[in-house]
């Protein structure tokens, strides 16, 4: 099987089929990140259409520094973050009529899906990234760190003082 | 359950997985849909700037040409005519009429009538 950075230089070079077989390869991770966030099959298919749509247009441009899935990732990370910010103001602004109450639901807590993610969109910026990362796709900590350039023990810090934040505004026990 | 997998079960979603085909045929399509567009700013814009040009060009024209010429090419400026002026103008509207009537006479007789002054100055110097 050819390599990711085998099918981006082909892309380089012109062959658009080696693209396709890079979105196929994927595919799964990047809706099943945007899935966990929006718990919307629609809207999560429409944000990971929207990093595979970036990604076409900067993949020319790919030096091959870094690792293709670090660099996948932060697309998928900058898109979350957009969507989230976007996402507080349209539910502040009470544009979403139906409160979601679903399933998710449990005695446990009392707290919905798009709470729990207007809460995230609350958090500091290096809080928010990592806390994206590490619940909605459960990198380790060494993995974050080299995607936002920190130490791994910063990227702990901004972890758990991001949770800690969460629980009080969820009013969590 | 902590708090984090209680975040972690809220999130948890489903295995679901778009179409792998006819999501990439959406991506192309909304490509050339963005290309498409972009096109289309580029040409409007690109139109809108020409129509901008012209209409400049336009206007400078019609600032640096006036349409008619000054009006001073027309027009002559008015000045007050003086006494020996308006004397002169007399003597000759009077040679005028003079000449051109068929009745001397008659023109004699308007001519006192308006008390041109020649003639009402013959006439009291014959009387």
């Amino acid at each position: 099987m050819r390599s990711d950075n085998e099918l981006i230089k082909d892309f380089q070079t012109g062959r658009q089929a080696a693209f396709d077989e890079l979105v196929k390869r994927h595919l799964s991770t990047v809706f099943a990140f945007f899935l966990r966030i929006t718990g919307d099959d629609m809207a999560a298919e429409d944000l990971a259409q929207d990093v595979f749509y970036k990604l076409y247009k900067h993949l020319g441009k790919f030096r091959f520094d870094a690792e293709f899935t670090s660099y996948l990732f932060r697309i998928n990370i900058n898109t979350a973050n957009t969507y989230l910010r976007k996402n507080r103001w349209r539910n502040w602004l009470h544009l979403d009529e139906v409160p979601e109450k679903s399933e998710e639901s449990n005695e446990d807590w009392q707290w919905s899906r798009t709470e729990l993610w207007n809460a995230v969109a609350r958090l500091p910026k290096q809080q928010r990234l990592v806390v994206i990362m590490r619940i909605a796709q459960e990198m380790p900590y060494k993995d974050i760190a080299g995607i936002l350039g920190v130490s791994e023990g910063t990227a702990k810090v901004n972890y758990h003082h991001g949770i800690k934040k969460l629980k009080e505004q969820l009013g969590a026990k | 359950m902590d708090f984090e997998d209680q975040i972690k079960s809220i999130i948890r979603a489903g295995e679901s997985i778009p179409d792998q085909d006819q999501f990439i045929s959406r991506l192309h399509q909304r490509r050339r849909q963005e290309i498409l567009n972009r096109h289309r700013l580029f040409s409007g814009v690109s139109a809108l700037a020409l129509v901008v040009m012209v209409m400049l060009l336009a206007i400078s024209q019609l600032n640096n040409q006036p349409g008619y010429p000054p009006e001073k090419e027309y027009y002559s400026e008015m000045t007050e005519p003086d006494s020996a002026q308006i004397a002169e103008f007399l003597d000759e509207a009077a040679l005028y009429l003079l000449d051109q009537s068929d009745d001397i006479w008659s023109t004699l007789e308007f001519l006192t009538e308006i008390q041109y002054e020649p003639v009402t100055n013959l006439l009291e110097d014959k009387l």
